[in-house]
């Protein structure tokens, strides 16, 4: 695991996510369904949430990769001095894990268990921090 | 001569509400230990997360074909097993695979 694999796994699931809500949809307004996933508002609004904060991760790494790309090391650096290019998405991929899996977390555990939820995104916090770390600075902090 | 075959699983579901539950939690089961088991046996080890997001998935599958019919499911169960693919599909994707490093 590393960065990049945490990174292309949330998007993925994000993106799993909104094709799986998006078919179910389709596929019961194409056969008039009695019964359409659309009708769960909360479906709903983990669709357009995991939209939003994919379209908004867009954005951000394109932003990180400009920062990249103007971004020097001076010789005999080791790291450069703000690591801006490795901290770029962060935020938006902690908005993308829990609009996307939070909505399934309640429905299943119920909303008493987000404790559940909000520890296990805390934790993953705490290791993407450390694969922007490794990333930035080249020291292995495991 | 097959016209109506829908209204047998209708009728026993409308008499046994957990009926429908059942039908999806064996076929999720028979995918999920029946294909971990199987790949033991060929391969010597199992992809857990993989299987659960096939049986997930053939799961939330045959729970869209029981919403063509009115009456076989709830929209509560079909928020269900679409919970349950979504969860096995952020296990899946997160999971380390077998053959990466750590």
């Amino acid at each position: 695991m590393g960065l990049i694999r945490t990174y292309t796994g949330l998007v993925l699931t994000a993106l799993f996510v909104i094709a799986m809500i998006m078919f179910a949809t389709n596929l019961a307004s194409d056969n008039s369904a009695t019964i359409s996933i659309a009708d769960d508002s909360d479906f709903a609004t983990t669709q357009s949430q995991t939209e939003g904060n994919i379209s908004q991760f867009y954005a951000d790494a394109n932003a990180s990769m400009d920062a990249l790309m103007k971004s020097t090391i001076s010789s005999g650096d080791e790291a450069t001095e703000s690591g801006g290019q490795f901290k770029g998405g962060i935020g938006t991929m902690i908005k993308v894990a829990y609009s996307s899996i939070g909505n399934a977390f309640s429905k299943i555990f119920g909303e008493e268990f987000n404790l559940f939820l909000n520890v296990l995104i805390a934790m993953m916090v705490f290791i993407i921090g450390w694969f922007i770390y490794k990333a930035w600075v080249g020291r292995s902090p495991d | 001569m097959t016209g109506g075959l829908d209204e047998t699983l209708v009728e026993i579901a409308r008499e046994v509400p957990a009926f429908p539950i059942g039908i999806l939690l064996f076929i999720f089961g028979v995918i999920l230990l029946g294909g971990m088991s199987a790949q033991k046996r060929k391969d010597g080890y199992s992809d857990t997360p993989m299987w659960a997001i096939i049986a997930s998935l053939a799961t939330f599958m045959v729970a869209l074909m029981m919403t063509m019919a009115a009456g076989l499911i709830t929209l509560a169960i079909l928020g269900y097993s679409l919970a349950l693919l979504i969860l096995s599909g952020f296990w899946f994707f997160m999971s380390r695979g077998r053959n990466e490093s750590a």
